[in-house]
C-alpha cells in the first residue's frame, strides 16, 4: 500500500473521530437538570419554619406541588401566592403544597412570609440538602406529584402565564386521582 | 430474484406466502378474547398480576438486601421508646467510630407510631469486626418544653454474624427526666 492511500485511511478515521465527538456533543443534554419527570421524587424530611418536622412520603395521597425557592427571587414570590391561592382553591379535594426555602438567613424567610399569610408549610432547607436531591436549573423550581408519589410535572422558573397551566395541570391530577367536585 | 436461488422453487414459495397471508387473520382471530367475556376474569388476572409484582420487588428488596449488607459485616441501629413523656423526639444523630452516619428527623407521626409501640430502624450499615463506637445525640424539648440534647454511647464488638443495637428512650419518673439508653440485642 503506498503513502497516499494510508494518509488518506488516516483522514478518514480522523474524520470518524470528530465525528463521533460531535454526536456526543450533540447527544449530551443541555440542561444540567434532572429529568424528574416519571421518576419516584426524591424523598426527605426537614423543619419548618413553624417549627414541625415535615417529611414528602408522608403526604402520598395527595396531590403534592412542590416547590424550591429563594427570597430574593421576585418570581418566586409571585409564585408563592399563586400557589396559595390554588391552597385555597383545591386544599379540600387533596392538593397540598409545600415551599422550600434554601436561604441561609431566617430571619429573610420570615420578613418574606410574614405579609404573605401562606397557608401550606414553609420548609427550611439551609444547608440546600434537597436542593441537591432536585438539582434545579432555575428558581422558583416546581414539581407536581401525583398519589403515588410519582413526579408529573416539573416547571423550571416562572411567569404570569404559568398560573393557567398550574391550574390545569393540577385539575387533571386531581381529576385522574379523585373526582373534582363543582366550583361553583 | 428467483433465478439466482434455484434451491427454492419460486411458484412453491408464491404459495407459501400466499397461504401465510391467509392464516394470518384467522390466529388473530382465534387468540383475540370474545368480545363478550366477562371483565372481572380480566380483572382477576390483573390483580394477580400486581401481586406476583409485589412479591417479585419483595424478593428482590431482601436480596438487595443481603448483597448490599452481608451478615458477616452487618450492623443495624434501632430506636425505640418507652412512653417518652418527658421527651419530645426532634432528631437522632449517629456517629459510628467518628462518622456521622446518619441524621434523622422525626416527625410528629414518627413520633407517635413510637409511641405506640413502633421500632424504627435508623441505620443499617457494613462494619469490619472488631471494636466500634456508637455515639447517638438525642436532640428535642424535655421537661417544661426547654431544648433538650443528650448523648449516649456504646463501645461495642463486632463478630462475624449481624450486630443490632437499640437506642432507647424512657421516662425516669423519681427524676423526672428522660433517660437514653443504647445496648445490643443478643
Amino acid at each position: 500500500m503506498d503513502n497516499g492511500s494510508q494518509g488518506t485511511s488516516g483522514i478518514a478515521r480522523g474524520g470518524a473521530y470528530v465525528a463521533m465527538l460531535l454526536c456526543l456533543f450533540l447527544a449530551w443534554p443541555a440542561s444540567a437538570g434532572r429529568n424528574l419527570e416519571g421518576e419516584a421524587a426524591p424523598d426527605f424530611a426537614l423543619k419548618s419554619l413553624a417549627g414541625a418536622n415535615e417529611r414528602l412520603s408522608e403526604h402520598q395521597g395527595s396531590v403534592v406541588v412542590l416547590t424550591i425557592w429563594n427570597v430574593r427571587c421576585g418570581d418566586c414570590r409571585e409564585q408563592l401566592l399563586q400557589l396559595n391561592a390554588l391552597q385555597t382553591q383545591y386544599g379540600a379535594q387533596g392538593l397540598q403544597v409545600i415551599s422550600v426555602n434554601i436561604d441561609k438567613h431566617l430571619h429573610r424567610v420570615e420578613e418574606t412570609t410574614r405579609d404573605m399569610q401562606l397557608d401550606f408549610p414553609v420548609l427550611l432547607d439551609m444547608k440546600k440538602r434537597v436542593a441537591k436531591l432536585y438539582d434545579p436549573d432555575k428558581l422558583p423550581f416546581t414539581v407536581m406529584i401525583d398519589p403515588a408519589g410519582t413526579v408529573r410535572h416539573v416547571h423550571q422558573g416562572y411567569a404570569g402565564k404559568d398560573s393557567l397551566i398550574y391550574t390545569a395541570e393540577l385539575e387533571s391530577l386531581l381529576a385522574d386521582f379523585g373526582p373534582l367536585t363543582d366550583q361553583g | 430474484m428467483c433465478n439466482k436461488q434455484p434451491w427454492m422453487n419460486c411458484r412453491v414459495a408464491g404459495w407459501c406466502a400466499a397461504l401465510m397471508m391467509l392464516a394470518l387473520p384467522l390466529a388473530a382471530e382465534t387468540v383475540a378474547p370474545p368480545a363478550d367475556e366477562p371483565a372481572p376474569v380480566l380483572d382477576e388476572e390483573v390483580q394477580d398480576l400486581k401481586a406476583q409484582v409485589l412479591n417479585l420487588n419483595h424478593e428482590l428488596f431482601l436480596l438487595e438486601e443481603e448483597l448490599l449488607f452481608p451478615a458477616n459485616t452487618q450492623v443495624a441501629v434501632f430506636l425505640s421508646m418507652d412512653i417518652g413523656e418527658y421527651f419530645d423526639l426532634d432528631s437522632v444523630q449517629l456517629k459510628l467510630d467518628g462518622k456521622k452516619v446518619s441524621n434523622y428527623l422525626y416527625t410528629k407521626r414518627e413520633v407517635s407510631a413510637l409511641h405506640r409501640g413502633g421500632v424504627h430502624q435508623l441505620f443499617l450499615g457494613n462494619v469490619k469486626t472488631g471494636e466500634h463506637e456508637l455515639v447517638a445525640v438525642f436532640t428535642g424539648l424535655g421537661p417544661q418544653g426547654r431544648q433538650y440534647r443528650r448523648g449516649a454511647s456504646l463501645n461495642f464488638k463486632k463478630d462475624i454474624g449481624a450486630k443490632f443495637v437499640e437506642l432507647q428512650i424512657t421516662d425516669r419518673e423519681i427524676k423526672q427526666q428522660p433517660e437514653f439508653f443504647v445496648r445490643e440485642w443478643e
